[in-house]
């Protein structure tokens, strides 16, 4: 069952005229096309974590560092967070660092955290940067408005350099320098955004 | 009221054309109409009185015409008058009617008179004048007084060598304080404007940076759909495998 944005009004530019990212199945990976309720390769959908997780997700902080990585370094990330929130009064930017159970992929729990957490503002535009360090691997994932903007490349080579830093066992360093460079991005994904929306007005029937 | 202001205009217009009936300024230093002069003691004369003219400030006026119906009285006041509105300096003007058989009028004027230059003049004057024996309608007997009384009127105006340093000086000196004085304000004002224009330009940026900070982004609404029954992201997360930690 396909549901539009809640406050979906007229004037509103149909998301697809923005869209920068790709969609993919949490649980396959499979590319997803317009709005599927299922996934078309494996027949999921965000029932099936539930079942596994339970639908009583946590209440979402901006800093949620259950594997303690942060240690002295909060402050630089809370800092660089709170930079973005304050230039994009839109956006709500979270950070998580857990050990996933089993066979659970971090995007899996990134993605039931996300859907099921208790989100503390509007949950199209948050954000989520979850690190899952024992398996080595580290995940962002963003709302329904967000997704719209960012550019999937960016963003790759953004979690790329965060590597890089927890290589060198900079974990702090690494998720402040995430959001410290998610800034400029930002910064030009919203120049580009004005920019399309202008010209996606100026074709639009005049009602 | 009318006929006063029309009495005021024709006054003024009096006073002006009393003004402009003076004589105007020769072009020449030697104007000889009655043709006394040859053309080339004439020239000799021109270029001896202008050369003092320019290098001792003493100008000597030589005007050999017909006298006009005035007393002797009336004529040296009139010469007097148009000495003062034909000079600026040390000035003297030497009328002749060579019909008169007289010795030339001389008139003088200018700042010399205030002081030793007075008895000087009048004294040798006197002297110069004694020449009895003439008949004054020659040529070289006038070229020869006009001689005289220019070599007077420049020892008459010649002032102390002390007292023409010091003049001198404390031109040269008041030319300095005027151009320092100029050069201090030139410079004063660009001082001025160059702080003027760095304190404009950190306004400027500070008033830029303000803007900017203040300035937020806002991203515009879109019309998005659920995927996979997800409430609020539906599965468009990015993913990336990191190296293991190096020690």
């Amino acid at each position: 069952m396909e549901e539009k944005s809640k406050d979906s009004v007229t004037d509103r530019i149909d998301a697809e005229v923005f869209q920068r990212a790709i969609h993919d199945c949490p649980y396959c990976g499979a590319e997803l096309l317009d709005s599927p309720s299922h996934c078309p390769r494996c027949s999921q959908n965000s029932t099936d974590l539930d079942n596994l997780l339970g639908t009583e997700g946590p209440v979402l902080k901006q800093i949620m560092d259950f594997q303690d990585h942060l240690a002295g370094g909060s402050r630089k990330v809370k800092s660089a967070i709170s930079k973005i929130e304050k230039k994009f009064p839109q956006l709500t930017l979270l950070y998580c660092s857990v050990n996933c159970p089993g066979d659970l992929k971090p995007s899996q729990l990134a993605w039931w955290m996300f859907n099921q957490g208790q989100h503390p503002g509007n949950s199209p535009w948050t954000g989520l940067l979850l690190l899952d360090a024992p398996n080595r691997q580290i995940t962002f994932q963003s709302g329904y408005e967000l997704e719209t903007f960012i550019p999937r490349t960016e963003l790759e080579f953004l979690l790329k350099e965060c590597g890089e830093w927890f290589a060198v066992d900079e974990w702090a360093g690494g998720i402040a320098n995430f959001f410290i460079e998610l800034y400029p991005i930002l910064v030009r994904a919203h120049q580009a955004a004005r920019k399309t929306e202008k010209k996606a007005r100026k074709q639009m029937p005049v009602s | 009221m009318k006929v006063r202001v029309l009495l005021l205009f024709l006054s003024a217009v009096c006073l002006l054309k009393a003004d402009d009936s003076l004589r105007p300024r020769p072009a020449t230093m030697v104007t000889d109409t009655a043709g006394i002069l040859s053309t080339e003691t004439r020239n000799e004369l021109e270029y001896l009185l202008i050369g003092r003219k320019d290098d001792q400030k003493c100008e000597l006026y030589v005007l050999i015409e017909k006298f006009p119906d005035l007393t002797a009285e009336e004529y040296q006041e009139e010469l007097r008058s148009l000495g003062d509105h034909w000079s600026q300096n040390d000035w003297a003007i030497l009328a002749h009617d060579p019909a008169k058989k007289a010795p030339p009028l001389v008139v003088t004027g200018g700042s010399f008179l205030d002081g030793e230059g007075e008895t000087k003049w009048s004294e040798n004057l006197n002297l110069i004048q004694d020449l009895s024996s003439q008949t004054w309608s020659e040529e070289f007997e006038i070229e020869g007084y006009i001689h005289r009384i220019s070599d007077l009127l420049v020892f008459s105006s010649r002032r102390p060598h002390a007292e023409v340093r010091a003049t001198a000086r404390k031109e040269k000196q008041d030319r300095e304080a005027v151009q320092n004085d100029k050069q201090a304000r030139r410079e004063k004002l660009i001082r001025y404007s160059s702080l003027g224009l760095a304190a404009l330009a950190i306004i400027l940026f500070l008033v830029w940076k303000l803007l900017a900070a203040a300035r937020k982004y806002r991203f515009p609404e879109t019309q998005w759909s659920r995927r996979l029954d997800a409430p609020h992201s539906g599965g468009s997360s990015l993913n990336h495998k990191f190296p293991p930690v190096q020690f």
